[in-house]
């Protein structure tokens, strides 16, 4: 079961990573949170614990309910449907998400923690979406996906307890919010929200 | 004693939507923060005598090291409230912002300083953590606070950059979660994994220290993480920039010296120190010939504070006695000089409106009190004798030597001499290079000389006599070696 779970997860990654539309790019985001909602039950199930149940909530509630709902209105707000002009195009995307598994099932593979190898593979394409998209809009994305790698990491160590848990997924919540608040005001002096032009300060 | 400037902050965050009057905030924040250097004064005693004072079920523990941060938030901290009351009032007067912005200025500001007493208090390393990344959401709006498009720019760079380091100093901690043998929550605090180091698996620790040094060490502005740290600083409202560079960056430093702390005993990771070193020299060289060519004396300000984090991070990488006691006491130096400057350099702006260099001539008519503050800022920040930052940066490179690493030495020497050249060709031609700009003495010289005054008292207070502050500094050498 679990592993049905983290192939979806990886699956949404490689397809967040070529994606170029928004609403492909924010259901599959909310898609992968809610796979991960699913492992968390899953785990509470067979290890018998509420502690993952609680996990699962939440996550359920800030990842795949109000953050894609945030950036729904953002985004309808900003005008942005798709983006132009990738540093890195869908197809490399695909190809380097590819290679990114070959490397971490090369490195880790005799460890058996999926999690911890799941987790690395979304932190990477996190990096990769930073990395290669100008919008200020995919670039929080791809922070927002690195945390959902460390999410898969948390559930894979120790039990942290469920106060710190809440307080995590609170400051990333709080983190799209001041993001999405920058964003608006860089869309209002600048007119854009292409990071090309976000050149002035140098030396 | 704590526990009421917490309480009173709470008061103030939940009453700042009510409250009519800016004026009134202020005060409230003033007082708080009052309260809460009265309180750090108060365990001065304990402290002296090495005591570890434990709190709430363990929950805060203050011992030497984390007692000079809370020391530094508590002054730092009611200095800049001080100086934000002329500065908000002088903004509304030139009508830049209004009411709304200077009450979410006050409203993001305290919640600053109590997310930095959660780094600087607490003993369980993952609420550290949080209490990090929850002084980067509060800043971050701060810093565009002015909504131009530099101020913008300046804030998606420390957003982005900073959020990016913060989660790779996150993936470290869990990787430390997984190095510790059936870990619990109550076994993740510092104070009790420094003296059970056996139960540290050094393979995994390893690599956790590494993600958690590049991770944090983005935070704490070291080169070559420290892209962010320019644009931020310049850009930021001067109070801001004052607390961050003064304050945040020590606190960020304070949370890898303790990781150090627990890494340091365990087996096979006795040289966990080297990383302090290369990045520290990394530091210093990369910031002092940026100050070389600056053109913008903020930025130049900003910059010198990669150059003493660095000089920090050196001192604690040599890892001697007298290397250790002098990051320590630089550290504390630098907190009070680089407040000084950004303070003076707040004022600096009001009159002349530019953060051109060339575009500031004859200071030392037109405002020459505040002229007076920036000379001694600068020999403060250069380490000119009889200030203390001579005797910390001395004493590091006394422990160079004597250590054997003459190459060390001289490139040290060489950096410190270029930011002194740095400092002393920008700042000199603003002072006394007479340029376009009539000579009349500025009406603005008299308004917010009382930070000013207040910090360069406390740093020849600490300059000057060394009693009270080395009882304590000697106590965290025994913690630290």
């Amino acid at each position: 079961m679990a592993q049905l779970f983290l192939s979806i997860i990886i699956i949404t990654g490689i397809l967040i990573s070529g994606t170029s539309r928004m609403k492909i790019l924010i259901s599959s985001f909310a898609f992968q949170s809610f796979a991960i909602a699913l492992l968390c039950i899953n785990l509470g199930f067979s290890y018998q614990e509420n502690h993952y149940y609680i996990l699962a909530l939440i996550t359920l509630i800030i990842k795949v309910i109000a953050i894609p709902f945030i950036i729904n209105k953002y985004i309808k707000m900003l005008k942005v449907n798709r983006e132009l002009n990738l540093i890195i195009n869908g197809y490399y995307s695909f190809i380097l998400s590819s290679v990114y598994i070959i490397i971490i099932s090369s490195l880790f593979g005799r460890s058996s923690n999926l999690y911890f190898q799941t987790g690395i593979f979304l932190v990477l394409i996190g990096a990769t979406v930073m990395i290669g998209r100008k919008k200020a809009i995919t670039q929080m994305f791809g922070f927002l996906i690195i945390e959902n790698g460390i999410i898969l990491f948390e559930i894979s160590a120790v039990q942290i307890p469920l106060i710190l848990e809440a307080g995590m997924a609170l400051e990333v919540l709080i983190l799209a919010l001041i993001m999405g608040v920058i964003i608006f005001h860089i869309n209002k002096t600048f007119d854009t929200i292409n990071t090309d032009f976000l050149t002035e300060l140098k030396e | 004693m704590i526990i009421y400037y917490l309480i009173s902050a709470a008061a103030i965050l939940l009453l700042i939507p009510f409250i009519k009057k800016i004026n009134w905030i202020s005060y409230m924040t003033s007082l708080s923060l009052f309260i809460l250097l009265a309180a750090a004064l108060k365990l001065y005693p304990h402290m002296k005598n090495n005591v570890v004072y434990s709190l709430m079920d363990g929950m805060i523990v203050i011992d030497s090291l984390n007692y000079i941060q809370l020391v530094l938030i508590s002054t730092v901290s009611l200095i800049v409230s001080l100086y934000s009351y002329g500065y908000i009032n002088h903004e509304i007067e030139e009508k830049k912002i209004d009411a709304l912005y200077a009450k979410i200025y006050y409203f993001l500001f305290n919640l600053f300083i109590l997310s930095m007493l959660l780094v600087a208090l607490s003993a369980n390393i993952l609420v550290m953590w949080m209490g990090l990344e929850a002084t980067t959401l509060s800043t971050a709006f701060l810093i565009g606070f002015n909504r131009h498009k530099l101020s913008l720019e300046a804030a998606w760079k420390y957003i982005i950059i900073c959020s990016v380091g913060i989660a790779l100093g996150l993936i470290g901690i869990i990787f430390f979660l997984f190095s510790i043998e059936n870990a619990s929550y109550g076994m993740i605090n510092w104070n009790y994994l420094a003296i059970n180091p056996d139960i540290i698996n050094p393979d995994i620790a390893k690599y956790a220290f590494a993600f958690v040094f590049i991770g944090i060490a983005t935070k704490a502005g070291l080169a070559p993480m420290h892209t962010w740290l320019p644009d931020a600083h310049s850009e930021s409202p001067s109070p801001i920039s004052a607390m961050m560079s003064g304050v945040l960056l020590n606190l960020a430093l304070y949370y890898i010296i303790r990781f150090h702390m627990i890494i340091k005993n365990v087996t096979g990771l006795e040289n966990s120190r080297q990383l302090f070193l290369i990045f520290g020299f990394i530091s210093l060289f990369v910031s002092s010939f940026s100050i070389l060519k600056q053109k913008n004396y903020k930025r130049l300000l900003a910059f010198s504070s990669v150059e003493n984090m660095g000089i920090v991070a050196i001192g604690i990488g040599i890892g001697s006695n007298l290397a250790i006691y002098g990051a320590i006491l630089h550290s504390i130096i630098h907190a009070f000089g680089k407040t000084l400057l950004f303070l003076v350099s707040g004022n600096i702006l009001n009159v002349y409106g530019t953060k051109r260099i060339e575009k500031v001539r004859n200071l030392i008519k037109v405002m020459p009190i505040n002229t007076l503050m920036l000379i001694l800022g600068v020999l403060v920040i250069t380490g000119v004798p009889p200030f203390a930052s001579f005797i910390s940066e001395y004493s590091i490179l006394i422990s160079m030597i004597t250590g054997g690493n003459y190459i060390l030495a001289g490139t040290y020497l060489l950096c410190l001499l270029i930011v002194f050249a740095g400092f002393i060709n920008a700042f000199i031609r603003m002072v006394f290079e007479s340029g376009d700009i009539p000579a009349e003495r500025s009406a603005m010289d008299k308004m917010n000389l009382l930070p000013l005054i207040a910090t360069i008292t406390i740093i020849f207070y600490i300059s000057l006599s060394q009693n009270q502050i080395n009882p304590i500094i000697i106590n965290i050498l025994n913690l630290i070696n």
